[in-house]
């Protein structure tokens, strides 16, 4: 029976068996980030409840009747349009929206009108979007068809004046590549060659790059998952597409470090001290939102920054492509640099000494 | 009639350094279909050296090597679907049960219905089927390093000193199994430090030393060629015993048993030959193990 020289089927073999929840580093991937996370916010208590909605109607109106029913946000009455404004500068409620006269005639007749609705800038994007969306149902609930309002935003507060969880989410971040998509193939590397199993494998049809690769696919396929889990737990989970895709480079981009530093560590005393020279290089651009007032250069020169910097972006103010779009660039042209010293030693070690 | 043998290993002068140390030297030998080569000597000769470079672990520095007719550098993959190898050291998953090691390894192969059961049966494992190899003793360890070694049905067996320290019966388990593939037509390359092993198991034995082959040749034809063959005669003189050695070669020696037999009462008689050990002393001056 011949193997062809290159097989997803053997990959996949080594996949499931590396995602045995019986391999302890499998397990620390899976919990570490999400233990951490769960921790810091009850520990600081910043659960956070429904999105706050603070409203002023200068006659009654069928919509706040129909959000006072609503289960996904909670709603707060004020007695003046000023008072709106100050619950929101004072961080009260997410948005607040003054409902002029006449709203209910505009929508039973489906007249377009503008609508101001204050924002809180500190405000999580996921809760800004619940409460918006739960303000438009409750609108469409009046009127048989979609209802014509011209929303005008308008933004209340320092945007920069971020809340702890929000300034600890690229060292969550950071926490998952590093548990995940680094850690996991570095140390599979690593125990594998310590127990001399990885001799086994080879022995098998299964080439080095084989093996690299499924522990890779591993700590990418962990990472991921974490990544989503973790930032739905902190901020939301706003433009999923776009964060997958920083998540997923990221994960490579840890992925290709965790082979290397297993390549290069002879066992897991040495990679611990290997991990300790190079954790600096990971976490330091987390540091940058810990101490704002550091200049933010410094920050850009680590590659994990085009990691931390667009899923902080999205995440927290719901910025898209335009926004984030060139560092997304930057992680994809540090996943192909670093791709690069892996590939080499793989190579040599394929034509030389193996283990 | 001249009967063609299939060679399924075909070595022409490899060489290997470690660091510019000569580990192997410009070995060249061949292996056919069903044959056994024993490969002999001391740690350190180069023997775990050599069957890195035939399994595909190492690449050759100089020199070429063809398993199942194929290029072992240029078509490893394909060579190590139809080789089995069984190493020194215990190198299993001993988180996992025996049955999942055997399960694993034969997927990585492409083998979806093994037969676990049989397998673990041939070993002396079946009723550890389930049990994790973390808490196997050494000669479980190594009885089922041999059934991994076969999942695959391999047509060449590579084993790195299958018996090396284990029990009577673990060691017995393991030979018979050589035995038996050897029957079924797996060719068979050992390597050992074990001479009785060797004599026993091994169509040809290649003496190791220094990273290059010393001899290579049969057991009887090298006990023939290099070893003295003596008849040990042991009889009672003045009450006590006395022990005599005659070289069989020579002409007076069937005169003086005759003497012996006549005049004393004979206490035992036997033939001695030389072992493979013996042999191996007389052409490196080092000693096997």
């Amino acid at each position: 029976m011949n193997a062809p020289a290159f097989s997803f089927q053997r990959i996949f073999v080594l996949v499931k068996k590396t995602l045995s929840l019986r391999n302890p580093y499998i397990l620390l991937a899976f919990l570490g980030p999400i233990l951490y996370a769960v921790l810091f916010q009850f520990v600081l208590g910043l659960w956070k409840e429904n999105p706050v909605v603070v409203v002023f109607e200068k006659e009654k109106t069928a919509v706040v009747r129909e959000l006072k029913k609503s289960k996904a946000v909670e709603l707060v009455e004020a007695k003046s349009a000023g008072e709106t404004k100050n619950n929101i500068e004072d961080k009260k409620a997410d948005i607040g929206v003054v409902f002029p006269s006449g709203i209910d005639e505009n929508l039973s007749v489906n007249k377009k009108f503008e609508l101001k609705v204050y924002v809180n800038g500190e405000s999580l994007a996921k809760n800004r979007a619940i409460a918006l969306a739960t303000l438009v149902d409750a609108m469409r609930k009046q009127t048989t068809i979609a209802p014509k309002v011209d929303f005008k935003l308008v933004k209340l507060g320092e945007e920069r004046a971020l809340t702890l969880t929000e300034m600890f989410l690229p060292l969550f971040v950071i926490l998952v590549i590093v548990l995940g998509s680094y850690l996991l193939p570095a140390s599979s590397l690593v125990v594998e060659r310590e127990k001399k199993t990885l001799t086994a494998l080879l022995i098998t049809p299964l080439s080095l790059s084989e093996v690299i690769l499924g522990f890779a696919i591993t700590g990418i396929i962990i990472s991921l998952l974490m990544g989503v889990i973790l930032t739905v737990l902190t901020a939301g989970f706003t433009q999923p597409g776009l964060l997958v895709l920083v998540f997923f480079l990221g994960s490579i981009l840890g992925a290709e470090w965790g082979i290397l530093l297993g390549l290069l560590s002879k066992d897991q005393t040495s990679m611990t001290a290997n991990m300790k020279a190079l954790n600096i290089l990971l976490i330091a651009p987390a540091l940058f939102y810990l101490f704002p007032d550091w200049p933010d250069w410094i920050a850009k020169l680590f590659p994990t920054y085009y990691i931390t910097n667009p899923i902080f972006r999205i995440a927290i103010y719901g910025e898209g492509w335009t926004e984030v779009g060139w560092q997304v660039l930057m992680l994809a042209l540090w996943t192909i640099i670093f791709a690069l010293p892996p590939a080499f030693l793989v190579r040599r070690l394929s034509t030389g000494k193996i283990s | 009639m001249k009967i063609m043998v299939k060679k399924e290993i075909m070595v022409d002068g490899i060489s290997y350094s470690y660091n510019n140390k000569l580990a192997v030297n410009r070995i060249s030998f061949e292996v056919g279909q069903g044959e056994a080569l024993g490969f002999l000597g001391p740690n350190g000769a180069g023997k775990t050296t050599i069957l890195k470079m035939l399994i595909g672990l190492l690449v050759p520095q100089s020199g070429s090597i063809c398993v199942l007719g194929k290029d072992i550098v240029k078509q490893r993959e394909e060579i190590q679907s139809g080789i089995g190898v069984c190493f020194e050291e215990k190198n299993l998953y001993e988180d996992m049960s025996a049955g999942e090691n055997l399960t694993f390894f034969a997927s990585l192969f492409g083998i979806k219905n093994l037969n676990v059961d049989g397998l673990l049966e041939r070993v002396g494992l079946s009723a550890k089927r389930k049990d994790r190899v973390a808490n196997f003793s050494k000669g479980m360890k190594q009885r089922l390093m041999i059934a991994r070694a076969l999942v695959n049905k391999p047509r060449v067996l590579f084993l790195d000193e299958p018996t090396d320290g284990l029990d009577p019966v673990s060691a017995e388990t393991i030979r018979d199994i050589i035995v038996e593939e050897k029957v079924k037509g797996v060719t068979v390359f050992l390597t050992t430090h074990d001479m009785m092993e060797a004599d026993k198991l091994s169509d040809r034995v290649a003496f190791i030393n220094e990273g290059k082959i010393a001899v290579l040749d049969t057991p009887d034809n090298l006990k023939h060629q290099f070893g003295r063959r003596v008849l040990k005669v042991r009889y009672y003189l003045d009450g006590e015993v006395k022990e005599e050695e005659l070289f069989l070669e020579n002409q007076q020696t069937a005169a003086r048993v005759k003497e012996i037999l006549e005049k004393y009462r004979v206490f035992d008689m036997h033939t001695e030959e030389a072992t493979l050990e013996d042999i191996f002393i007389q052409l490196t001056g080092r000693k096997l193990a």
